[in-house]
């Protein structure tokens, strides 16, 4: 590890660390944070963001991370890289060098997995399948040993597309057949396997029934490529996704991540091993989710795929799509998307069928251009109603997962977004009606954007250095949009829906209180640098009605209510102006 | 900052790369500084072709279990079209023989099957330009020097082709139609300012062309060209915009010369390239400088072209680096610069999209 460091001004690790550089290489942009304890605080003091470059013309991931730091080192006014662009580490000198580095990494590769189990409805197969939706992974192919027949075709189809991981599940609490038919498909692997020399040969995880580990071994014949984790899904009732998940990820860390180019370069140039970016998001929704004590729900979209993690407390639940991304799949995704149905969020055109060609045109230029922005109204209206069809579709497809019904509206008390989403969308105004109709949202939903892409970072930190991550998350990381607010149910339209009463928290008489009927959508400021505090009495609901909304703050934060009822019927529902209220 | 940039230039010299991806045995038939023409094969590679499953066990009425004692091959063996693999012997001397449908290795036994492992194709990689070999990575293949002009498109179907470069449009924005199309497009590689006809792609493909680079295309056009059988790169991308007007002023001035189409796999830019190439014997007096590879910054006075929007394809000057991010119409805030256009018209443009031309 080559870093410099002042002899008399070394500091022992022991002592307190206040200086952290945070690196995020991402698919298309890599992010520098620096963070500093000032006044017993950490703050986050400066961000640095500019184009990954791992792919040509620099085919080199090292290149971005030291252009986001000298980028950052003249934002922050910190000496971060001595003359030979190594780290200053250790110092206690005002303005120079760091104490601690960490570094996320994500480009998202697509790994190809073969899952491995006797029949198709063991349940042991939808855990492996929701698992390696965590890796960016698709499943390509189901073997099982219930159709001898499919032998033949089964190696075939090994030997022709090498799949990168072959994962073995399945229990035995299903009976005694089960056995034979897991060494069965076994055969194909093993025989399909042994046609690929051994530097291709898949990494194969076994995580079924122990007590058919044995004669899976032999039927696979394949030597020390053979990895054994305990069973997934001993039974329908219980997940033991730990240890292979642990054994997964150290198949993207050996095979994935290493052909990154640069990234070995960046690793022995910093002495740190880089943790994948879904790891940081899933300890911060986590984190957010124990919090609130309640759900939350992280959306991240970028190029190559759409991240969603789902975190309650107990339960976390991390989903990619690599399908769902901005980039060349776009072109494939838009054929599965039915374009008529999406037309009428868009204004402007004669007709449907216009609208439908425009919306086509433009997902396959974005899978072209996948970073361009936006520059004039129509384009942004084109944006709004693709990033609605990626987010409706991954939400609504997940949500089995999450163990919610996909027709219901979605219930979460925070929501995360960042990336592309924010980079697409603009002002506010667009950004939360385009959540609205994508998600559904119901109820009372505190809406924050990681403007910083901070949110993986910081993950990472809350692992290493709690407090620190502490410090950032409550006082910068985040910019709080305010509350969203679904009214349930359907109405007539024009009829009162629901009622706002607004206060400063120094006050018991209301700045704002407006009655909102059915189909309106109106947002209500906060009086600026101050707490302030709404009630929500949502109309022939019930008996519990009334929803206190605590603690608004911050430059942006307002009350957001969309009271068109839900589900969103077309065209009624469709508006895009949202009606202003301020207190004076 | 990185921004997107693009190569149009003219009378350069430059390099070429024509290899496989590793994961092959390649034979590379040329050496350092040898000329090549364009149909020379650079590289050779072994391509695998499958397997073939003789069913030995269903063949011969027996059980998985009990063919071993029949079987005349054990893995690893080759074997010819018409190699015994299996023998039936029955009463009176008579036999029963599986004999093999395919020239391979037997790859395995199971369950009563035999996998025979075709014999692999040859892949052979010819040079598709003029030019001469600088450089051979061993197992792999070769760089080419390469003098002549050169354009980088924004999509291609992922084939490659070379040809005749043959001039369909009388406008860069004209869209190609069966009444625009004229003269005799064999071996030609056509050039159209727009296409949305998927039905067009058919005709070329049964006039004999060898590839199309058109400015854009209709999505339909878009879905159908992933499918052709022969090379499309698309210079502006989807819509009716149709091509970058420097673009096809170079690509006119080169009409009937010979040009290849490359899928951009292992350029330097990972971009579809279209290479107009100098014939080794054409005396034309013309220099060739060497061609500059790096990216560019944005400055004050380069060429740019819009990569998006209503005014995408259009060309234009900076004149303008904004500092600070600025607000578009749209309401986003970005970084950028102020363009002006050609016709005089002045706007900011975030980095985003931005093209430099190079």
């Amino acid at each position: 590890m080559i870093k410099e460091a002042n002899s008399e001004d070394h500091v022992e690790q022991t002592q307190e660390l206040s200086t952290f550089l945070l690196v995020d290489v991402g698919e298309s942009q890599t992010t520098a944070l620096l963070i500093k304890n000032v006044a017993g605080y950490c703050r986050l003091i400066s961000r640095a963001m500019v184009k990954s470059t791992h792919k040509a013309p620099h085919n080199n991931a090292a290149d971005g991370v030291l252009e986001a730091i000298q980028k950052l080192e003249w934002f922050g006014n910190q000496k971060i890289l001595n003359q030979d662009k190594d780290l200053v580490m250790h110092t206690r000198q005002p303005g120079r060098g760091i104490d601690k580095f960490l570094i996320s990494i994500s480009m998202e590769q697509v790994m190809n997995t073969v899952v491995v189990a006797p029949t198709v409805d063991d349940p042991a197969v939808e855990s492996a399948v929701h698992l390696l939706q965590r890796f960016s992974s698709t499943l390509d192919r189901l073997l099982t040993g219930a159709n001898t027949r499919n032998l033949s075709e089964n190696i075939v189809w090994m030997a022709d597309n090498r799949p990168d991981l072959v994962l073995i599940v399945g229990s035995d609490a299903r009976g005694n057949g089960m056995r034979d038919r897991i060494v069965q498909a076994a055969k194909a692997v093993g025989a399909g396997m042994r046609q690929f020399s051994e530097p291709y040969r898949p990494e194969v995880i076994y995580a079924a029934s122990g007590h058919w580990t044995e004669d899976v071994a032999a039927a696979l014949d394949i030597g020390d490529k053979l990895q054994t984790a305990p069973n997934l899904r001993p039974d329908a009732r219980h997940e033991r996704v730990k240890p292979v998940r642990k054994m997964i990820e150290e198949v993207v860390r050996r095979n994935h991540l290493a052909r990154i180019p640069g990234l070995t370069e960046i690793m022995r140039w910093s002495g740190e091993t880089p943790y994948s970016r879904n790891e940081g998001l899933a300890i911060f929704a986590r984190f957010q989710a124990a919090l609130v004590n309640g759900p939350i729900l992280i959306l991240d979209l970028d190029v190559n795929g759409l991240t969603m993690v789902y975190a309650k407390p107990k339960f976390t639940d991390l989903i990619v799509r690599t399908d769902l991304g901005l980039g060349s799949n776009l072109s494939e995704t838009v054929k599965s998307l039915n374009l008529q149905m999406l037309s009428p969020w868009l204004s402007g055109y004669d007709n449907p069928e216009n609208a439908a060609a425009a919306l086509h045109t433009h997902f396959i230029n974005r899978s072209i251009f996948p970073h361009s922005i936006s520059q004039e109204k129509k384009e942004m209206d084109l944006d709004l109603t693709l990033l609605q069809a990626l987010l409706s579709k991954g939400v609504k497809e997940a949500s089995a997962a999450w163990g919610l019904d996909e027709d219901a509206p979605l219930t979460v008390n925070r929501l995360f977004v960042r990336g592309k989403i924010l980079e697409m969308t603009g002002e506010e105004d667009s950004l939360i009606l385009m959540l609205l109709n994508a998600l559904q949202l119901q109820g009372e939903c505190e809406l924050f954007i990681d403007p910083h892409n901070a949110m993986a970072l910081l993950g990472g930190l809350l692992e290493q250095e709690p407090e620190a991550a502490v410090d950032v998350i409550e006082a910068d990381a985040f910019l709080n949009l305010g509350w969203l607010v679904g009214v349930s149910g359907r109405g007539r339209k024009g009829k009162d829906a629901v009622s706002i009463s607004l206060f400063d928290d120094d006050s018991s008489e209301p700045l704002i209180k407006r009655d909102i009927a059915r189909g309106e959508l109106v947002s209500v400021g906060i009086p600026p640098n101050k707490l302030a505090h709404a009630t929500v009495h949502y109309r022939r609901i019930g008996l519990s009605n009334t929803k206190k909304l605590e603690d608004i703050e911050g430059l942006k934060a307002r009350v957001w209510i969309d009271a068109r009822g839900r589900p969103a019927v077309l065209p009624d529902d469709c508006m895009d102006e949202w009606e202003h209220l301020d207190p004076k | 900052m990185l921004v997107s940039s693009t190569i149009i230039e003219s009378n350069k010299s430059f390099l070429i790369y024509r290899r496989f991806d590793g994961n092959q045995t390649v034979h590379i038939p040329v050496s350092n500084n040898q000329e090549l023409s364009p149909v020379q094969i650079v590289a050779q590679a072994k391509q695998e072709t499958g397997y073939e499953i003789v069913p030995v066990a269903e063949a011969l009425g027996l059980n998985s279990t009990d063919i071993s004692s029949c079987l005349t091959v054990e893995v690893g063996d080759s074997v010819k079209l018409g190699s015994l693999l299996a023998e039936q012997k029955k009463l009176f001397g008579r036999a029963r023989h599986i004999t093999s449908t395919v020239e391979g290795t037997i790859a395995e036994i199971v369950e009563g099957n035999i996998f025979i492992s075709r014999a692999p194709d040859d892949v052979n990689l010819r040079a598709l330009v003029s030019g001469r070999v600088v450089d051979v990575i061993p197992n792999t293949g070769v760089a080419i020097e390469v003098q002549g002009s050169r354009l980088q498109g924004v999509w291609s179907n992922g084939l490659e082709s070379a040809g005749r470069l043959l001039i369909q449009s009388d406008a860069s924005d004209t869209k190609a139609t069966r009444a625009t199309l004229d003269g005799d497009l064999y071996r030609s590689i056509i050039v159209l300012g727009q296409i949305d006809d998927p039905k067009l792609l058919e005709l070329f493909a049964e006039a004999g062309a060898r590839g199309v680079i058109a400015g854009t295309a209709s999505a339909e056009l878009y879905h159908a060209a992933a499918d052709w059988g022969l090379p499309l790169i698309l210079t502006d991308g989807v819509g009716s915009g149709g091509m970058y007007s420097a673009m096809f002023q170079l690509l006119s001035e080169n009409s009937g010369k010979d040009v290849a189409l490359f899928n951009g796999k292992y350029s330097l830019t990972g971009r579809p390239e279209v290479i107009i190439n100098k014939r080794p014997e054409t005396e034309d007096g013309i220099t060739y400088h060497t061609s500059r590879l790096k990216r560019a910054d944005p400055a004050i006075g380069q060429t740019v072209r819009l990569l998006t929007g209503e005014k995408r394809g259009r060309n234009g000057t900076i004149v303008k680096l904004h500092s600070w991010p600025m607000q578009t119409p749209s309401g986003i805030k970005a970084e950028g610069v102020d363009v002006e256009l050609d016709s005089g018209e002045l706007f900011f443009v975030p980095f985003a999209n931005l093209d430099i031309i190079m």
